[in-house]
């Protein structure tokens, strides 16, 4: 009897809750899936300041608020609005309509997103925001996020110029590495410094990003050049939920709110193809690191917006026409523009941010239309300096990712003929670059932000080749010698040096203990490629290299040469020994032909004749990204700044306090 | 760097330390001007189209007022009674313990704003530059405002949060005005009766044109004569201890 009650008791209790439950949905008001800028007080309810501020400005810098609203089954969105610490904003052409078509799919029939473009705000402080939304039933939602403007202060004379010295996935042990190789050691002393050892200011910077521990190159600039932490791949823009990669809530760059409130100029040079997401994330906006044709046409059509006035690297298949809008077959001129990966932007945009419309082009002569605005086109280092010190400067040495420094300087000494093979036998060093380009820079009185990237020691780190990623280092720092020299002589420049992650988990392990004609003449085996040629502790010793007149190793492949491991590695047959020939880069137009084609596949193919496997510890065919901390050096007006332990978003807002309130 | 010896006597006597007189007048001796040379003007009218762009702004052609001068200042942290910064645990200033100082190579110039491509200056041909410097106009001995006003140039650039603010002779602020020079070309930044200036900072990123000051003048004998007596008192002091 008593488990015939219960029993009624719980199937009543059923009964009641499934009532309840159809009640509520019924009832339901609609919800906010996605609040822009992200917030821990959207995220978790966590008030602040308990949780950390995740979205923090300059005063005044430019950002969209952006919400995600799904309403009920069988009722759409029909009216929204935003308000600030309870004033609400009035609806204006930055104001987007109701836009419920173009969404990413998966997500619930009537699912609206809503944006206010190019909000800003100069009040110090934290702040709330809120979106109201109302479907057509009248019921409505309201969320709640916060963000902060850091308040900057008067305090002494301005760093007029800003240089960012990238070296891109250069972590402590690339910086020592290639110190033992340039410089040398001895009795324990390093018998030289290189040009970033010798900034007074050191601190340590930590690298995530907003949806990881591992930050991509992406949001690894961007997260320093705008303040606020960017997803994977994602550059100048927060996440959405729409598929078009061009249209994602934005914030502002320290070049377009430097070039709007002071007419800074800026320059971005890089040995990647300059669409790549170094370079990229100090001027576009996408959440699609990848789409070249439109971040190459970006970088020219808001030219107004971020003062660009100098643009150096590789990167030519974006720039060229390619009215076939086909890379297959591949246009005959090196061209990959195409519409896919091309933009164009919404009104509310266009009148939030002063942006242009864009358009989807893949015929584009975009070489002409930089030299119609205004700049100088250069293609080899041979018209680089020819140039002269032109008002505007357009560089473009390679179809894609330039050489690296050592198939560079081999090509320039006759030993190889990688660049050759590429097509491009006369490219610039980075220092070349850096120097031509502080030139044109410095013909501003109001003064620039300069961003120059070691692209390819992250690329070569990722393909574990040692002696390009060393070489890449070392060829970096001599740019920073160029940006120090400059600085020198321009007080009023501040200079720092960084990397935006760590690649490979690199470590120097040691040194090899038997000459190199020794090593060319090992069996493959573990025992011998390892175990009789990897010394450590004492029996590294004190690898000695010779460096040429030209700045760069007589060649790396010294006896007792130094030895580097990877932490976190793909598979890879070690060798020891300089491989001749770089990877097949896959950015490159005619890599499917030869002679590019006859390069080694993949990390994971190279030296299989010649050396023994090391079993990877993650998957794949390179080395990838870790998450350690990572040196970050400074010099000039404001460096002291740039002490301690920092995010990689602190550093834009020591950037706004040097530049605009100054250092004492 | 300037200011240090006024700060030195400063903690070392501090009956001294409450005479606002004779703070004017180590400030001066810390700038080397010459209060014998000070003059008691009503008004000081600036509008820097004395010479041409790049001209020295404490050039007499730009700047004829004997007690005024233009340096570039910074803000720094007042000192201890054993002379060391008053700082936090992580050797940040601390608010309300800071005070102004000038540079000891200041330069501050006058400069037409097509220079830095931001139109022409509200008075041709020059303004007062400040686009990189705070500039702290200084004055040799404490000025009793009645008025104040500078026109900002005529570009859109500028600071998104600026101000004037006005200094004891201690180099600390007196009242501030602040403002938005982004975006407001032309507009004149204004301020209303202050007593006891002695120092007025215009916050850098701008250019400023039109500079008014209008002050209550004191009686100059009597107040030429304290000030001497005063100032002999301070040095006598410094030198006993």
């Amino acid at each position: 009897m008593k488990s015939q009650k219960f029993t009624l008791h719980c199937i009543r209790a059923l009964v009641a809750i499934t009532l309840g439950s159809t009640m509520s949905v019924s009832m339901a008001a609609p919800t906010v899936s996605r609040l822009t800028p992200p917030s821990e007080r959207f995220a978790t309810g966590v008030a602040d300041p308990a949780a950390p501020i995740i979205a923090r400005f300059l005063p005044g810098q430019r950002f969209d608020l952006q919400a995600t609203l799904r309403p009920d089954a069988g009722t759409t969105i029909t009216g929204f609005k935003f308000a600030v610490d309870g004033s609400i904003l009035p609806v204006t052409a930055s104001t987007s309509g109701i836009v419920t078509t173009g969404l990413n799919a998966g997500l619930p029939a009537g699912t609206a997103v809503i944006s206010k473009r190019g909000y800003s705000n100069s009040v110090p402080g934290i702040h709330t925001f809120t979106v109201t939304g109302t479907q057509s039933d009248g019921q409505t939602v309201t969320a709640t996020g916060s963000f902060e403007v850091v308040g900057i202060t008067a305090q002494g004379r301005q760093a007029k110029n800003i240089i960012i010295m990238l070296g891109d996935g250069m972590g402590a042990a690339h910086r020592t590495a290639a110190r033992i190789m340039a410089k040398g050691y001895a009795q324990g002393k390093a018998k030289g410094r290189l040009a970033m050892d010798t900034f007074p200011v050191t601190g340590m910077v930590m690298t995530a990003s907003l949806d990881t521990i591992i930050t991509d190159s992406a949001p690894g600039m961007a997260n320093y050049v705008n303040g606020n932490k960017q997803a994977s791949g994602q550059e100048g823009v927060w996440p959405d939920d729409t598929a078009d990669a061009f249209d994602n809530p934005r914030m502002e760059y320290l070049a377009e709110y430097l070039h709007r409130i002071q007419g800074k100029s800026l320059g971005i040079v890089t040995t990647a193809d300059v669409f790549d997401a170094t370079p990229a994330a100090n001027a576009v906006h996408t959440s699609n690191r990848g789409n070249g044709t439109g971040i190459a046409d970006q970088y020219l059509d808001d030219r107004n917006l971020t003062g660009l006035s100098v643009l150096l690297g590789g990167g030519r298949k974006w720039f060229l026409p390619n009215p076939s809008n086909s890379v297959s077959p591949q246009a005959a001129n090196g061209s990959q523009r195409r519409n896919s990966n091309d933009y164009t932007l919404s009104s509310d945009i266009v009148n939030g941010w002063g942006a242009a419309v864009g358009a989807k082009d893949p015929a584009r002569d975009l070489i002409s239309d930089f030299q119609s605005a205004g700049f100088t086109y250069v293609s080899d280092n041979n018209s680089l300096q020819g140039a002269g010190v032109p008002d505007k400067l357009l560089g473009l040495f390679a179809y894609s990712n330039m050489n690296v420094a050592f198939d560079k300087i081999n090509g320039r000494r006759g030993t190889t003929s990688i660049v050759n093979d590429y097509g491009f036998p006369d490219q610039p060093m980075l220092d070349e670059m850096a120097s031509k380009a502080l030139k044109v820079l410095a013909k501003n009185p109001a003064g620039f932000v300069l961003m120059v990237e070691g692209a390819s020691i992250d690329k070569q780190a990722h393909n574990m080749d040692t002696d390009r990623w060393i070489e890449e280092v070392i060829e970096f720092d001599r740019a920073v010698q160029v940006a120090k020299d400059f600085a020198t002589a321009n007080p009023d420049t501040l200079v720092i040096v960084t990397a935006d992650h760590e690649t490979g988990g690199t470590s120097i392990i040691g040194a090899s203990k038997v000459t190199n004609a020794e090593l060319a003449g090992k069996s493959t085996t573990t025992a011998s490629m390892r175990d009789s040629v990897v010394g450590t502790y004492q029996d590294a010793k004190f690898p000695k290299y010779t460096i040429a007149a030209d700045g760069y190793p007589a060649t790396t492949d010294i006896d007792n040469k130094m030895l580097i491991g990877y932490g976190a590695n793909a598979d890879r047959y070690e060798a020891w020994v300089a491989n001749g020939e770089p990877v097949q880069d896959s950015q490159q137009p005619f890599v499917g032909a030869f002679p590019l084609n006859s390069y080694p596949a993949t990390v994971s193919v190279r030296n299989q004749s010649t050396g023994y496997l090391v079993t990877g510890q993650v998957p794949g065919d390179t080395a990838v990204h870790t998450a350690t901390d990572i040196p970050l050096s400074a010099y000039g007006r404001g460096s002291a700044l740039f002490t301690g332990l920092m995010d990689n978003t602190d550093v834009f807002f020591k950037f706004g306090q040097a530049a605009i309130g100054g250092v004492k | 760097m300037s200011g240090n010896l006024f700060n030195k006597l400063e903690s070392e006597n501090t009956m001294l330390n409450k005479m606002t007189l004779l703070r004017s007048l180590a400030m001066s001796a810390a700038f080397g001007i010459s209060l014998t040379s000070a003059s008691a003007y009503a008004d000081y009218n600036f509008n820097f189209d004395g010479a041409v762009s790049g001209t020295s702004a404490n050039d007499s052609s730009i700047n004829p007022y004997a007690n005024v001068s233009f340096l570039s200042g910074f803000i720094t942290a007042d000192l201890d009674a054993n002379g060391f910064e008053i700082l936090d645990n992580n050797g940040q200033t601390i608010d309300g313990f800071t005070h102004w100082e000038a540079y000891s190579d200041s330069d501050i110039r006058v400069r037409d704003p097509l220079f830095y491509d931001r139109g022409n200056a509200p008075s041709a041909s020059n303004a007062l530059d400040a686009v990189f410097e705070q500039v702290l106009i200084k004055f040799s001995n404490a000025q009793n405002l009645t008025g104040f006003s500078v026109q900002l140039d005529n570009s859109q650039y500028g600071n998104l949060s600026s101000s004037i603010i006005f200094l004891d002779a201690n180099g600390k602020a007196l009242s501030s005005v602040d403002f938005q020079s982004y975006a407001n070309p032309g507009v004149f930044i204004t301020s209303g009766p202050i007593a006891g200036v002695s120092g007025i900072v215009l916050t850098s990123g701008k250019l400023y044109d039109n500079l008014s000051i209008s002050t209550a003048v004191p009686e100059p004998d009597t107040y030429g004569m304290m000030l001497a007596g005063l100032g002999l008192m301070g040095f006598v002091a410094r030198r006993r201890s």
